[in-house]
């Protein structure tokens, strides 16, 4: 009985699992990567063009002005709703205005000596539950040169989190049941795949030398299993041929073989049977070489 | 016992006749199927050893031939062949033996004493006996009241004969064709010769005689003396 998983088709399926594993595994990284990063920078083009709006409504003639425009700004409430954020800050860090659900949020001046002079800044906070990260974008806001104060910009990354969450659960998913499926599927068409090859191998265990006349007689296919199953046929058809004549060529040798035998254990067993006089002695010796001689043709015979 | 062997091997067949003749069998030779056939049609045998590769026609046909002329003399299959097929093939063909060259002629001899056993309305004990005289054909000694009785090969044939056909009556012709084989010339007085020195030897000595001389027939071999038919 051959062990169950040291067939081909079992390592065949194996086979194919692990490359699939693999194959898969790599995808979804990579998948999950450039999915996360894409949303990230929309994320925070999101943010920079909230704050060149933002920007622009709060400078009118070089100062700041936010008693009138920063409402207005918003006028997206959706926005909003997903957690949109903005405060306008004067140069030293001092909140002229804010809107949002961040809006209370400590500002550190981390975060606006990170968005200094000149630059702009990206920075994640926990937010006030310390639960979900919010993304802060933080731009000065000049005019000719002169820092008139900066714009945060937030945005919670709810919405980014449980996309990427929800890809990672569909791959976590869709992975192992493709990898079963594919192996299941591989181990099922090897198995027909080589259904003809178990006929050939139960064929050659019942073959013996008295039955050599056995025949797989599987469906003439032009594929590999078919040719092997016919070259299998056409040599049991030779073997058994050879076997016939080497058996016939046996019998005849061993007739011939027994006949002289024969006369020669009958000689002795009559000479011996009594006492004989020198001439029967004699003539018994003749008899004898008679078939002694036989003996020898059959050996040049051959 | 008169055999027929039919064997074209000249040494195996003359020296098989020799062998049994020693031993008190009557042995003709016939060297192929058509002398067979002819050989049987006009003697009779009590035996026939026959071999199967013959010249033409081979043992098998002869032995058909034989069964289906309603021959039953015992038949002996010799051959060189042995696979099962083969020795199927012989007893199917109405052989009652079959022996495998090559052979020991003592096993030989052992299947013919077997194939009389069976041939004969005897009991199938390997020695003869009526009262107190033994004959065993396994040693070719003849005892009577337990005392060993000296007698030469055919004086041995001629009481085997008398002793397998026991209570009938045996003419002189029966008892010839038994005891000697159609090869050798013989008259019919030899057979009166034979039974005087048998008499001699197992009858005088003793109170009760066992052959007895049935006039104008021919001989009889029995316990009591008073049979119904005289």
């Amino acid at each position: 009985m051959i062990l169950r998983f040291s067939t081909l088709r079992f390592r065949f399926a194996l086979w194919t699992a692990t490359f699939l594993i693999t194959a898969l595994i790599g995808f979804g990284v990579f998948v999950y990567i450039i999915m996360s990063s894409e949303l990230s920078r929309s994320v925070d083009d999101a943010l920079q063009l909230s704050a060149a709006q933002a920007i622009a409504a709060t400078v009118e003639d070089e100062r700041l002005s936010v008693s009138d425009g920063l409402p207005e700004l918003s006028t997206v409430p959706a926005l909003r709703d997903k957690g949109l954020t903005i405060r306008v800050l004067n140069a030293d860090g001092v909140t002229l205005g804010a809107l949002g659900a961040y809006r209370d949020l400590p500002v550190t001046t981390g975060n606006l000596i990170e968005g200094g002079e000149g630059n702009v800044s990206f920075v994640t906070l926990m937010d006030a539950d310390n639960l979900n990260p919010v993304r802060f974008y933080t731009a000065p806001i000049l005019a000719d040169n002169r820092l008139l104060g900066y714009v945060q910009v937030g945005q919670s990354l709810d919405l980014m989190n449980d996309t990427l969450e929800r890809l990672l659960t569909a791959l976590l998913i869709s992975i192992p049941l493709l990898v079963g499926l594919a192996s299941v599927g591989s181990y099922v068409l090897v198995t027909r795949t080589l259904t003809p090859i178990d006929s050939i191998t139960r064929t050659a265990e019942r073959i013996s030398a008295q039955d050599l006349h056995e025949r797989l007689n599987l469906p003439r296919t032009h594929d590999e299993v078919g040719r092997l199953a016919a070259t299998f046929d056409t040599m049991l058809d030779r073997l058994e041929r050879s076997f016939l004549r080497e058996r016939q060529f046996t019998a005849d040798a061993s007739h011939e073989l027994r006949t002289p035998l024969t006369a020669m254990q009958t000689i002795i067993a009559v000479t011996r049977e009594h006492r004989r006089t020198p001439e029967a002695h004699e003539q018994m010796l003749d008899d004898f070489n008679d078939e002694t001689k036989r003996l020898r043709q059959l050996k040049e015979k051959s | 016992m008169h055999i027929l062997v039919v064997e074209d091997e000249k040494n195996i067949a003359h020296y098989v006749k020799r062998g049994l003749e020693e031993r008190g069998y009557a042995v003709d030779i016939a060297y192929s199927g058509q002398e067979a056939l002819e050989w049987t049609a006009g003697g009779t045998f009590d035996l026939i050893v026959l071999d199967i590769l013959l010249p033409p026609p081979d043992g098998l046909s002869v032995c058909h031939t034989l069964r289906a002329r309603g021959v039953q003399t015992p038949i002996l299959m010799l051959t060189a062949r042995d696979t099962v097929d083969d020795r199927v093939l012989g007893l199917d063909a109405g052989a009652d033996d079959y022996l495998v060259k090559p052979f020991e002629l003592k096993e030989l001899l052992a299947r013919l004493r077997a194939l009389t056993r069976r041939a004969h309305d005897v009991p199938k004990s390997p020695v003869l006996k009526a009262a107190d005289l033994c004959l065993d054909p396994r040693t070719l000694q003849v005892t009577r009241a337990g005392q060993l009785i000296d007698l030469t090969t055919k004086e041995y044939a001629v009481l085997e004969c008398l002793m397998r056909a026991h209570g009938a009556i045996l003419t002189r012709e029966i008892i010839a064709d038994h005891v000697w084989s159609y090869d050798v010339a013989h008259g019919s007085n030899v057979i009166d010769v034979y039974i005087r020195t048998l008499r001699r030897k197992i009858d005088d000595p003793f109170a009760q005689k066992l052959i007895h001389t049935v006039r104008g027939t021919g001989y009889r071999f029995a316990v009591d003396d008073d049979d119904p038919a005289l």
